[in-house]
């Protein structure tokens, strides 16, 4: 695996830019939302797109854009112009809060956190 | 004093009050506890100060069931035995380690953790040890570098280790143990056979021999048989001449519960930024004590696991060794080019910043199991003792628990944001009870005279004396009712220890 090709996203994150929503889409998804934010800066783009197929294969009955977008956005206050930071922000506590609260899963052997997961199904969607 | 027995004239009766056979780190650190007394100790050991390829070969023997090293050459045969080769790894056992499981089948001992703290503090000094502590925030006092990827929680706890040079005891005591004038050294005299009286009540003597064809016959008040687990098994089922299922065995568990430590590669970790991990890093070179991670009591408990650690090596290096049972199966030419590419690897030294990826490595009990077992072989070695078989079995309980650890420390890891773990393939599916290819121990021997109060479920009471038998007793790991996870030298010292104070206040009486 070779890892960190996605710090740049990272660090664009972490400077408050708004990333544009994600093309075709009907949901408000920021493209924040496919970049999860530890894992980004381990996974390069081929683990993080197996990763996410395998989340899939698993996880059927969330194999759509749409699905996934919804998943990971509902119940929060994330729209069309949270800045790019601050969603970052919301999906590393998200995924922390997840992990103390055993909602995890394992795929490909990564424990991760369900959130995690799905946003990595989203980026493997997403590269198709 | 140290007598030859190939020397002797043959059938010679050698007398003593307490005959201790075997020389390795249990039987030396008995005889050292004795010298100087007004009591006359009979050492016995096999071979001589040097290895004999002659004497190493009486251990051999077949293994059966999960993938074995081969017997010969897991454990040595000469004055020092196997701490000639050890690697120094010393840690406690931990009191869960002493406790009755409901979840871990035949666990149990009938001593507490308790019972065994004088005797480690003692231990530490057999084997050149630093103070006896074993508390992380002790010797990050000591080591300010030492940094915890996790502190110790609810969950996990970082279990210290210390490192022996490794102290060979052969070398080291050698001149301690010739010169100690109450200390009767007596080299290549191999017990084949423990002589009870009629009634099987108690030993009235040992048969030594050689490869000269010499045989003598030693007797004494007390004996004590620390030959190591495989050993000890087949001596007393070997000693069947009064007792047909051989000594101590009326119930059938001489032999049975052969315990090993899992030491496989499980997962690995992946961290955001390079960590150098100093608290856990081995250092052969500048042996410091150092941390592996382990679970809580509560959280085995919980999730009904048994007790295990993880260790870390930085994944790059890791990578470069074959497995263990891989390694040192066969001392073939590509394992020499190995260990030379090794030596002379020109990669940069560690960064100062650390790694970012490090290999996850269980060291783990297995369940005691009365199917892996020692038993007698039909064939003989050559001085006319059946060898000994060994078939190693083990059970779903612990693929279960070395997943369900990473699990847990995957979870930990994720709470804190430093990085992820990732299972490693046999790990994936938790159906899967099969094992990899390099499953292997640690070349570990525990159990095969374990200790309990009731003789229908152990060879050994709680002094380590065989059931039934007035003056026989087992020392080292074979008495073991469970691994735990760490190495097994540290403990077979201390109870060893504690059963020399046992025996010295017996034989007052």
């Amino acid at each position: 695996m070779e890892r960190r090709n996605f710090i740049r996203l990272s660090a664009l994150g972490a400077a408050g830019i708004t990333i544009p929503f994600l093309q075709g889409c009907n949901m408000p998804v920021n493209k924040a939302l496919d970049m999860p934010p530890v894992l980004s800066q381990i996974f390069d783009a081929k683990t993080m797109k197996e990763t996410g197929q395998a989340y899939l294969k698993q996880t059927p009955g969330e194999s759509s854009k749409s699905t996934l977008a919804g998943l990971l956005t509902q119940n929060s206050s994330l729209s069309q112009t949270t800045p790019a930071a601050t969603v970052y922000s919301f999906f590393d506590n998200k995924a922390k809060e997840e992990f103390v609260s055993s909602k995890t899963v394992v795929v490909n052997g990564w424990i991760l956190s369900v959130t995690e997961a799905r946003q990595c199904a989203l980026f493997s969607l997403n590269q198709n | 004093m140290h007598v030859d027995a190939r020397y002797m004239e043959n059938n010679s009766v050698i007398e003593g009050d307490i005959c201790i056979i075997g020389a390795g780190a249990a039987g030396i650190s008995m005889a050292l506890e004795w010298m100087n007394t007004k009591y006359k100790v009979i050492l016995l050991e096999g071979g001589g100060f040097e290895y004999n390829e002659q004497v190493q070969q009486l251990y051999d023997g077949k293994t059966t069931g999960q993938r074995y090293y081969p017997l010969k050459s897991s454990r040595l045969h000469y004055f020092g035995g196997t701490t000639g080769h050890w690697a120094g790894y010393c840690s406690t056992f931990d009191e869960i380690d002493f406790k009755k499981r409901d979840w871990v089948p035949h666990s149990g001992w009938p001593i507490k953790r308790a019972d065994l703290d004088p005797f480690y503090a003692r231990a530490q000094k057999n084997v050149d040890l630093g103070p006896y502590n074993y508390s992380v925030d002790y010797w990050q006092k000591q080591f300010p570098s030492y940094k915890p990827l996790l502190p110790n929680n609810d969950v996990v706890w970082n279990k210290m280790w210390q490192f022996s040079p490794p102290t060979r005891f052969g070398k080291k005591y050698k001149d301690t143990i010739v010169n100690a004038g109450n200390i009767h050294l007596y080299t290549y005299a191999n017990v084949i056979d423990i002589k009870a009286n009629e009634n099987v009540s108690a030993i009235e003597g040992v048969t030594v021999k050689n490869y000269t064809g010499k045989q003598h016959t030693v007797k004494a008040k007390l004996f004590v048989s620390a030959c190591c687990s495989i050993q000890n098994a087949r001596l007393l089922l070997a000693s069947n001449k009064q007792a047909p299922k051989g000594l101590g065995n009326d119930n059938d568990n001489v032999g049975r519960y052969f315990m090993e430590h899992l030491e496989i590669k499980s997962a690995e970790l992946w961290l955001t930024k390079p960590d150098p991990l100093l608290l856990y890093m081995l250092d052969f070179t500048n042996p410091k004590p150092r941390a592996e991670m382990a679970i809580t009591a509560a959280k085995q408990e919980e999730f009904r696991i048994l007790n295990g650690t993880t260790s870390l090596t930085p994944l790059s290096l890791a990578r470069k060794f074959k497995p263990m049972i891989d390694l040192w199966t066969n001392d073939t030419k590509k394992n020499q080019d190995m260990f030379k590419t090794l030596e002379a690897d020109d990669s940069p030294k560690v960064p100062q910043n650390g790694y970012t990826s490090y290999e996850l490595f269980t060291r783990i009990e297995q369940a005691p199991n009365p199917e892996s077992r020692v038993t007698l072989d039909t064939e003989k070695d050559s001085l006319g003792m059946p060898r000994a078989a060994l078939h190693w079995v083990l059970t779903p309980l612990e693929k279960r628990s070395i997943r369900k650890i990473y699990e847990l420390l995957g979870q930990e890891v994720g709470k804190t944001g430093v990085g992820r773990v990732r299972l490693m393939e046999y790990l994936w599916d938790e159906k899967d009870e099969s094992w990899p290819e390099f499953t292997g121990g640690g070349w570990h021997h525990m159990g095969t005279t374990r200790m309990s109060d009731d003789p229908k479920t152990g060879v050994v009471d709680a002094n380590c004396k065989v059931h039934g038998i007035d003056n026989l007793y087992m020392a080292g790991a074979s008495c073991y009712v469970t691994a735990a996870a760490p190495n097994p030298t540290l403990t077979l010292i201390a109870l060893t220890l504690r059963l020399s104070d046992h025996l010295k206040e017996r034989i007052k009486r």
